[in-house]
């Protein structure tokens, strides 16, 4: 489904019809899922994000920007709420050998070796992702994952696009040395 | 170049915006440093890494949560606000318009009570059918009011208090009437 057909979806939502807001839900909920999970490193407030994501998004609907994409407004919204847990929360509760892997897809028993490692990589950045700072984070997620631009990213997240730079670059930074350190480790 | 000013061009090329001749010269230094070469190799690994994450199925239940979740008005109604001041709101008006309600209803009462000719003619159906005239008119008021707030929802707690009042004041009004007599009142209109 196109932009164009968001916007629509989003007009018919504002005359009146609930159910449009489904179809606009059920289009964009994997993405903002994602996001929330790989934001928060919790599957349970991912979920509660995601769905405040869109209830917010539904509310203040007549203030979304028609020049705008509707897929970066959701994502300015899921962002503000993701980085306001995290700030709520403090410092990260988990730990890269913690639990089932966390924001990555479930893996096939049978799957190659190669397949395997790459899963298993996977595995070490999304769960070296809940070792970055807020910004870092959204930023890294929002660039290298969700593809927006810095120009988009500063708009979403109201900070200049040098700061959104700077923090992608931290960020890529300490995941590379994680990478170093983890396949140094498996060297051993 | 050194090791410092190639960390940046590292970063300008993970972004995409280093020129062809910047690009040539980072892969140069690259090439012959080892330092640099394990750094960039490990930056091209996580930025890949990171853009090979594909998105993650979402529990079947988002949908229908968010849908049986969504706030009763309107996206762009009049007072588009906040649940919770939907809520404080609708709850201001269905106290006010009751109390507002059983302050005319008591007032009409006492009035009628204080001339026994009035109160002596009001059978106890008409005093009936009198409270929910009032009840009527005032009711009517504040339900638009609640309506052109918030498309409507919480209707049916001003009814149930409604409901409420009128019940009460049927039982005062029974037991009033049966502690006094209509003759001990002097009537001053």
């Amino acid at each position: 489904m196109s932009e164009s057909e968001d916007r629509i979806l989003a007009a018919r939502v504002l005359g009146g019809e609930k159910n449009a807001f489904g179809a606009l839900a059920a289009k964009h909920r994997d993405a903002m899922y994602s996001f929330a999970l790989r934001m928060l490193g919790d599957r349970e407030q991912a979920h509660d994000a995601a769905q405040e994501t869109f209830i917010r998004a539904y509310t203040r609907l007549n203030t979304f920007d028609q020049s705008r994409r509707f897929r970066s407004w959701l994502f300015a919204i899921a962002a503000n709420i993701c980085t306001d847990l995290l700030r709520r929360r403090g410092k990260p509760t988990t730990s890269l050998d913690d639990g089932p892997p966390i924001g990555v897809p479930a893996g096939d028993e049978a799957s190659p070796s190669d397949a395997v490692e790459k899963r298993d990589l996977q595995r070490t950045v999304a769960a070296a992702l809940q070792h970055l700072g807020p910004a870092e984070r959204t930023v890294v997620i929002l660039k290298h994952i969700h593809g927006f631009t810095y120009e988009e990213i500063s708009e979403m997240t109201d900070m200049p696009v040098g700061t959104a730079k700077s923090h992608a670059h931290r960020a890529r930074r300490k995941l590379a040395e994680l990478l170093q350190h983890v396949e140094r480790d498996d060297a051993r | 170049m050194n090791c410092d000013q190639i960390a940046l061009k590292i970063d300008s090329y993970l972004d995409g915006v280093l020129s062809e001749q910047e690009s040539h010269s980072l892969t140069q230094h690259v090439a012959t440093c080892s330092h640099c070469s394990a750094r960039f190799a490990a930056l091209l690994r996580a930025v890949a890494v990171l853009e090979d994450l594909p998105d993650l199925p979402a529990p079947d239940e988002l949908v229908p949560d968010v849908l049986q979740n969504l706030p009763a008005y309107r996206p762009g109604a009049i007072f588009n606000i906040s649940a919770g001041s939907i809520a404080r709101v609708e709850w201001a008006l269905g106290l006010s318009g009751a109390a507002g309600t059983a302050a005319i209803i008591v007032g009409l009462a006492w009035v009628v009570r204080q001339v026994p000719a009035w109160w002596d003619s009001l059978g106890a159906v008409g005093r009936v059918l009198a409270g929910l005239a009032v009840k009527g008119a005032v009711g009517a008021g504040e339900s638009a009011a609640i309506v052109a707030a918030t498309c409507g929802e919480p209707l049916m707690y001003g009814l149930l208090i409604d409901v409420a009042l009128l019940a009460g004041l049927v039982l005062v009004l029974t037991a009033w009437r049966k502690r006094w007599s209509p003759k001990s009142v002097v009537l001053t209109l």
